[in-house]
């Protein structure tokens, strides 16, 4: 072989080598992952002032905490801009009351007392928890964050920055304590305490007691509502993997009051008085009203009472006032339906003309609402509609309706015929538009499998639901947004968790609006 | 450097083949090649075969705008740092040309970063709905293939006059293997199956394998 056979050889195997290699983008596609919709746990980390807690640490341990995923089945937790987390059951798993699915996920940030959140999934359910982080240096809405150890003699005493004490107890000597279910718990248990002060009766889990039982577990009458509290704490005690809901052996609590009127006498908490004890129980989602507790004095002059503790709970020493759990429920019969915005209603007490509530109602048709949980003594009650809504506000003074005066503990159900007051109010129909680029059509197989999208006022950044197109469904009509008003919108492929698409400033100019995305990538 | 130059030099330095008398044993130097830039040092063994070892790196990192409707744009930072050991056995296949080898070897990569990072400043416009530079992320995309690569391919010597000085051209080629793609992001390609969707590049990119080598070296003789 010669030299120019050879070069003339090498030539050839080196073109045939870049003719033989394909595009590298050929049949590429860039598909969306399909969002974990069922076994979720969405959690909303506030404090109690309602503030983003940034920076946030998300822990997650126990026995199947490397099977806890993000909501696209990814080992990767991050906070959205909103301070939510969305944990997931991973995909493959499919929990049972003989096989649950348990784990325990512990938020903290610096300053802040930590939360911790025990799930144990025997099934697929979703379900969402807002998370309120208590600082440990500043009193928030009337709530402080505590932390002690217990001393050699079991003595634990919980205080405030400045050092005043509000909680001891005592018989924390490596106590052992059981979880939610009744199993023994190992580890050192750490404990973790928000006292809350007389400001904080708005905190309260559920605000209302809808149930109240003795401590023999027999149900009371009536619903209650709190009116004041003299001395108000939330324990959660927690080992590295789990969250404890009973001790084997009950502790003895000491909790210092606050100089406090009692609403019942209307005179400051008298040594001695009997004052009342309510334990909420998170993990039962019970109220006990457990047995009345003395006030006792110290030599300092604080008031104290003592009781025993075995449960982590809510405990608080402070007043209720019976509301209705009976209720009258008023059902609309109007010309409305799918309207997707709820109209501002009150009811005003007949006696006196005083509002006793203030909610926002749907008036589509066959929808009701009651009076349920108001105050026994308030007797009866009108109910009037404004020509207001939750989306668009308007007229709150001049009713459109009034209802006849109702009992609000009576049990009965009274029709109100809107027909001719409530005018079907002006729509919208959204859409998601792919434009394709022309040659090609749209590819429904590589759309997301769900879009959600948002509005906003512009620039606010206060982001309310519009609607939720899948790969079929792709246009909707809407009651949220007005023609001729200027909208910020956003929208999320993975379930809502983040919303890359925005579109701002943009003008609602006829009763239609399309977000558009003009992406090569959703087209064959 | 036009075509027809570069045409010219192959000739000059093919020609000087003659003059070569392999009078010096050791040859050191510097080299120039699509590879990147280094150094050289040539052993003949005997009249008919040569043992040679060069080091190259080659270095590059600027940012590209590449521009996209609705005046947005996308920042390209190509990183590309790479370091070669390679050595290779020469041997003059004509009696007639000793100063022509046909070369083969192999190439070991002490470092091999062929990375390329995107971002925007602007946001990215999609026809109606934006993508904000925050939402957008960064994305980091990379391709490496195997650390060990034959090469094959042929080399011409002119001995420049009577001077210690030579001229070396090389033309070859390596053999890759395979590459293999990754791909990092953060934003919003995190809700995509961009990390598995990326194989059908992979695959599509099977037979670049091959990476065609140039070189150019001058070499001092002793």
């Amino acid at each position: 072989m010669d030299f120019k056979r050879l070069f003339r050889y090498s030539f050839l195997i080196g073109v045939g080598q870049l003719v033989g290699c394909a595009n590298p983008l050929e049949d590429f596609k860039l598909t969306f992952k399909e969002p974990i919709t069922q076994g979720l746990y969405t959690f909303t980390i506030r404090d109690y002032a309602n503030r983003l807690v940034v920076p946030m640490d998300l822990k997650i341990t126990g026995k199947e905490a490397d099977r806890v995923v993000n909501h696209l089945n990814d080992p990767k937790f991050v906070f959205s801009e909103e301070g939510q987390i969305r944990l997931a059951i991973e995909r493959s798993i499919e929990p049972t009351p003989s096989e649950p699915f348990s784990f325990l996920a512990t938020f903290s940030a610096e300053g802040f007392l930590p939360q911790s959140y025990r799930i144990r999934a025997t099934n697929r359910a979703n379900r969402g928890f807002t998370a309120r982080l208590a600082s440990l240096t500043t009193r928030t809405q009337g709530v402080l964050g505590m932390q002690a150890t217990p001393n050699a003699q079991g003595i634990t005493t919980f205080a405030d920055p400045e050092g005043l004490p509000w909680v001891r107890w005592t018989g924390a000597v490596s106590p052992q304590g059981l979880n939610p279910w009744g199993e023994p718990v190992q580890g050192n248990i750490r404990w973790r305490l928000q006292h809350f002060n007389r400001t904080s009766k708005n905190v309260l889990p559920g605000q209302t007691i809808g149930r109240l039982y003795d401590p023999t577990g027999k149900e009371l009458p009536d619903a209650h509502v709190f009116q004041g509290t003299a001395g108000f704490i939330y324990t959660q005690w927690v080992t590295e993997t789990e969250e404890i809901a009973k001790l084997a052996t009950p502790l003895a609590v000491q909790m210092w009051l606050e100089n406090q009127v009692n609403p019942l006498t209307g005179k400051e908490i008298q040594k001695g008085e009997m004052l009342p004890l309510y334990q909420y129980n998170p993990f039962t989602g019970r109220w006990t009203k457990q047995a009345d507790v003395v006030a006792e004095q110290e030599a300092t002059g604080r008031l104290f009472v003592r009781f025993a503790m075995q449960e982590s709970s809510y405990w608080i020493v402070g007043w209720t006032t019976a509301v209705c759990n009976t209720a009258t429920t008023f059902r609309i019969q109007s010309l409305l339906k799918d309207v997707d915005i709820n109209y501002f209603c009150q009811y005003v007490r007949e006696s006196d003309g005083q509002v006793v509530r203030n909610f926002f109602a749907s008036m589509n048709n066959g929808s009701s609402f009651s009076t349920q949980f108001l105050p026994r003594e308030t007797g009866k009650v009108r109910l009037f509609i404004y020509l207001s809504t939750d989306f668009h506000g308007g007229d709150r003074t001049t009713p459109v309706y009034k209802s006849e005066p109702v009992d609000v503990c009576v049990s009965q159900v009274v029709p109100l015929n809107l027909d001719l007051i409530l005018p079907f109010p002006p729509s919208v129909n959204v859409f998601f538009n792919v434009r394709c680029p022309e040659g090609k059509t749209l590819d429904e197989t590589l759309l997301p499998a769900q879009m959600r999208s948002q509005f906003s006022e512009p620039g606010k950044n206060q982001w309310r639901d519009l609607a939720v197109f899948t790969r079929s469904s792709r246009s909707i009509r809407t009651y949220r947004l007005k023609t001729g008003v200027t909208y910020d919108f956003r929208a999320s492929t993975d379930g809502g968790v983040t919303w890359p698409y925005k579109q701002e400033n943009y003008k609602i100019l006829a009763s239609y609006y399309g977000l558009s995305l003009q992406a090569d990538g959703y087209c064959k | 450097m036009k075509i027809r130059h570069l045409f010219f030099f192959f000739l000059w330095v093919y020609g000087g083949y003659a003059q070569d008398s392999l009078s010096r044993r050791w040859e050191v130097g510097a080299v120039v090649s699509t590879s990147g830039r280094g150094a050289q040092v040539v052993y003949h063994i005997s009249p008919r075969w040569n043992i040679q070892t060069t080091f190259q790196t080659l270095r590059h990192n600027q940012t590209y705008t590449i521009p996209l409707p609705g005046s947005t744009s996308l920042q390209a930072e190509p990183q590309i740092l790479t370091r070669f050991w390679t050595i290779q056995m020469g041997i003059a296949p004509f009696a007639n040309r000793p100063n022509f080898r046909v070369l083969a070897g192999v190439s070991g990569a002490l470092r091999q970063q062929y990375q390329a990072r995107f971002s925007t400043e602007t946001g990215v416009a999609l026809g109606g709905a934006t993508i904000s530079a925050a939402d957008f992320g960064i994305v980091e995309a990379g391709i490496r293939w195997n650390t060990w690569r034959p090469y094959l391919g042929v080399g011409w010597r002119k001995v420049l006059g009577k001077s210690r000085l030579s001229l070396r051209t090389d033309l070859g080629v390596y053999y890759l293997g395979s590459p293999q793609l990754s791909v990092a992001y953060e934003g919003f390609l995190e809700t995509t199956n961009l990390s598995e969707d990326i194989r059908v590049v992979e695959q599509n990119m099977k037979n670049y394998s091959f990476y065609p080598h140039l070189g150019l070296s001058v070499t001092y003789g002793f």
